[in-house]
């Protein structure tokens, strides 16, 4: 191997030059020279190794994420079609055979719009927070709701709870005027407050579940709210909230048993 | 001694012309076998999915012409729909035909999405009819699904020690989010479903993910090449939906819901 900055020996000395200073600057001039091929020299190579290297894995990478669908709808292309345009069959056949497979498609959509009720039902979107009331595939009234946080809370002695709102078809169970909200442990605990016994005068609370409240069933409630401002937005412990007005409209409309949907 | 030296670069460039002939040979091998995949995987359906029983000499031959075999595939969709009206979780409908993806809690439409673009794989366009209209006429049942979003966005929140710390702790849902919205959904008969939204979407933003699923096919792809185990081929569709559907689909969807399909 040649050593890079071997020539620096073989550099002239001249003993009887009074400026070594400009010898010095010389040498160093040199040497940077050196330098500066040898870093070029060096930049090139690593420049092709980069380009070649880069090439190939951009090849790879190109064939297993983008090439290999690509090629196998290709490959699908190659296939002749099995799909014929014509029928060789008797025609009379064939039309009694359409119109035996259009009158059973009529029976089967017939038997699945059956499953619609045709009296009032709430579709509630608990992704959205939004409602909409219907009577058969007639739109009565739509708008905001708030629904379930989706937050767990944990208490001191481990026991845990998740506020989100069940999904399926429930049944309205009862219709309330003006409810009164028992407060569950979880509401005291929630706030950092001691839970108090069962029937203490402090669990019941006036006027936070608005003017009506309809049960859905497992202690879930269709009800009304203080915080306006929060309607649309996940913020509940299950319930569904409603404003004054849709609340008052959906009270009127559905009736026990009616079904809620809930998505 | 100076054989030997004389020899060692001829060794070596025989060995690296060796591994390039080997590359290349495994590298073809891998690009006949995406070719052979998919071609084989029709045969297999068309085997797979050919029932004697379900129609007569006669129907067979008039299923061949795609008007006949679109009205009963549709017969086939909606029979599947009905199938699924039965069970009491949440399941949904993709009429292809008509760009709808519909959301059903017990047969009841509660979400109509209208699609906004459509591709579909050339698979279902070169296997048999009298196949396809038996593989549509029972619902899908999905596998695995994978997302960009979580299916519950659930907050953990641990009891506050007093109202102090309660007043610190209200929950604030944020409203500013900007996700990309994707779904990955593989299906227990051989299909994936791939669902993005229809907004624009920046193709890096969710690398994790798009990476996943391309590496996915090919990982299949390379197992089944070394095994020469059975052809590896999964036809995909792939649907474009407003942002806010797919979310509420996502996270209304049970863990294993089922599909019904109309193409």
């Amino acid at each position: 191997m040649k050593n890079e900055f071997s020539d620096i020996d073989s550099l002239p000395y001249e003993p009887e030059s009074n400026d070594l200073i400009a010898n010095l600057n010389i040498i160093g001039k040199k040497i940077i020279n050196k330098l500066k091929l040898a870093w070029e020299k060096w930049l090139k190579t690593l420049t092709k190794y980069v380009f070649v290297t880069g090439t190939v894995l951009f090849v790879i990478f190109w064939i297993i994420f983008y090439g290999i669908p690509v090629f196998q709808e290709l490959a699908l292309s190659l296939i002749p079609e099995t799909h014929k345009e014509y029928i060789t069959a008797d025609s009379k056949f064939v039309d009694k055979y359409k119109d035996k497979t259009l009158k059973n498609i009529l029976k089967l959509q017939r038997k699945l719009d059956s499953n619609t009720p045709n009296s009032a039902y709430l579709v509630i979107n608990t992704t959205d927070n939004s409602f909409r009331l219907l009577s058969g595939k007639r739109l009565v009234r739509k708008g905001v709701c708030s629904t379930g946080s989706y937050t767990l809370l944990q208490s001191n002695d481990d026991k845990q709870w998740i506020f989100k709102t069940p999904r399926g078809v429930k049944r309205i169970h009862g219709k309330t005027t003006y409810p009164v909200w028992k407060k569950p442990d979880w509401a005291f605990i929630e706030e950092g407050l001691p839970v108090p016994p069962a029937n203490d005068n402090s669990r019941f609370e006036y006027g936070t579940l608005g003017d009506y409240a309809l049960s859905i069933g497992d202690g879930y409630l269709i009800h009304g709210t203080l915080y306006q401002r929060l309607l649309g937005l996940p913020v509940t412990h299950g319930c569904v909230r409603l404003n004054d007005e849709d609340l008052k409209a959906v009270y009127n409309t559905l009736s026990i048993g009616s079904k809620v949907f809930i998505y | 001694m100076e054989n030997i030296s004389n020899n060692t670069p001829r060794k070596n460039r025989a060995l690296i012309n060796s591994a390039i002939v080997l590359s290349l040979l495994i590298f073809s091998y891998f690009i006949f076998l995406l070719f052979y995949f998919p071609i084989q995987q029709v045969k297999v359906f068309n085997n797979q999915y050919s029932d004697s029983l379900l129609f007569t000499g006669e129907e067979k031959n008039i299923i061949c012409d795609d008007t006949l075999a679109s009205i009963k595939i549709k017969e086939a969709f909606l029979q599947s729909r009905l199938v699924m009206a039965k069970s009491d979780s949440i399941s949904f409908s993709i009429d292809l035909v008509d760009s709808i993806l519909f959301l059903e809690v017990k047969g009841v439409v509660v979400l109509e999405s209208k699609i906004n673009k459509i591709v579909k794989s050339r698979f279902f366009s070169s296997v048999d009819n009298e196949a396809l209209i038996k593989y549509l006429s029972n619902p899908f049942m999905v596998n695995k699904k994978t997302a960009t979003i979580e299916k519950e966005p659930i907050v953990f929140k641990k009891a506050p020690k007093d109202t102090i710390e309660a007043a610190t702790q209200i929950f604030k849902p944020d409203t500013l989010v900007n996700e990309v919205i994707c779904i990955n959904i593989e299906f227990d008969k051989n299909l994936i479903l791939e669902i993005s939204q229809s907004e624009d979407k920046p193709q890096f933003q969710n690398l994790n993910y798009l990476l996943k699923k391309r590496s996915k096919n090919f990982i299949q792809v390379a197992k089944n090449s070394i095994s020469f185990k059975e052809p590896y081929f999964t036809p995909k569709i792939i649907i474009e939906l407003p942002k806010k559907d797919i979310k509420s689909v996502y996270r209304a969807l049970p863990y294993k819901p089922q599909m019904a399909l109309n193409l």
